[in-house]
């Protein structure tokens, strides 16, 4: 498996860029307008965690969070790295 | 069970079971308030109330003072002659309660079928997502908004795994043929 980001993946991790402090997967969904879907937006964070390009932040159980600690999201400098190099290269995820 | 409320009053047990509702109940509390006022009396009350909790959830039993006919409604009046004991009985008879579940609960049942990483990183935060919004929904008091919620949680998660389970079957099939 190519460890380069599919343009899904892609897409993912420039909804993660603006979000320096991490993304909940329904955030990225919001974030997106459309273009990652609810259905896949955990199965594209999953590979790209599993490719090392995000990672997941530890919750805590909260009275903010309702007692529900979801999973946060957040990119990793791979990431980053990767997304500086799309930009360089004049690569277009729209 | 029984407890000795005064030593000094005549007794008479009588082996009648009386179930106690509404006002009943409201005046037999009244009574027990009356007592209170005697230390004996109601320690002897509380030890019997004590012991028949941890004896059994369902049933109670108390002493309380009844006229010759053996009204409980008289207790109030508090005759003065011919006191009885009537141990009361009554079952406090409770329904049947409705386990509560979280919304998705049974998606959860998807950890035995499928890895365990693959559950926890894919199908939980699904449901975790579906959790936090159907308790956003009911919190402003949306009620129908959070059934839905928890309709589309449902389809989300289940939709691919019929339509990966199938799309299975198919290339199967096609190899065979």
């Amino acid at each position: 498996m190519s460890k380069w980001p599919a343009p899904a993946e892609m897409r993912v991790l420039q909804m993660l860029q603006d979000k320096p402090a991490g993304a909940y997967g329904l955030q990225i969904v919001e974030a997106s307008e459309g273009m990652v879907k609810r259905g896949s937006v955990y199965v594209l964070l999953a590979r790209l965690e599993d490719k090392g390009f995000v990672r997941v932040l530890p919750q805590k159980v909260t009275p903010e969070n309702g007692g529900l600690p979801r999973p946060k999201y957040q990119l990793t400098a791979d990431g980053a790295r990767v997304l500086r190099t799309a930009d360089a290269i004049g690569m277009v995820f729209a | 069970m029984s407890a000795k409320i005064d030593k000094d009053r005549v007794y008479w047990q009588a082996n009648e079971t009386i179930h106690p509702r509404g006002e009943e109940m409201d005046i037999l509390a009244n009574q027990l308030k009356g007592l209170d006022d005697d230390p004996e009396e109601s320690a002897a009350l509380d030890q019997l109330f004590l012991s028949d909790s941890a004896v059994c959830l369902n049933t109670a039993t108390m002493a309380v003072e009844t006229d010759t006919a053996g009204s409980v409604s008289a207790v109030k009046s508090k005759p003065k002659t011919d006191h009885r004991r009537v141990t009361v009985k009554f079952t406090l008879k409770t329904e049947p309660v409705k386990k509560a579940e979280p919304p998705g609960a049974p998606l959860t049942m998807l950890r035995h079928l499928m890895g365990k990483r693959s559950y926890q990183r894919i199908v939980k935060p699904h449901i975790l997502d579906m959790r936090h919004e159907h308790a956003e929904a009911i919190s402003v008091g949306e009620f129908r908004k959070a059934r839905l919620i928890v309709f589309r949680g449902y389809v989300q998660v289940l939709w691919p795994l019929f339509y990966g389970t199938f799309s299975t079957l198919v290339a199967l099939w096609k190899l065979a043929k």
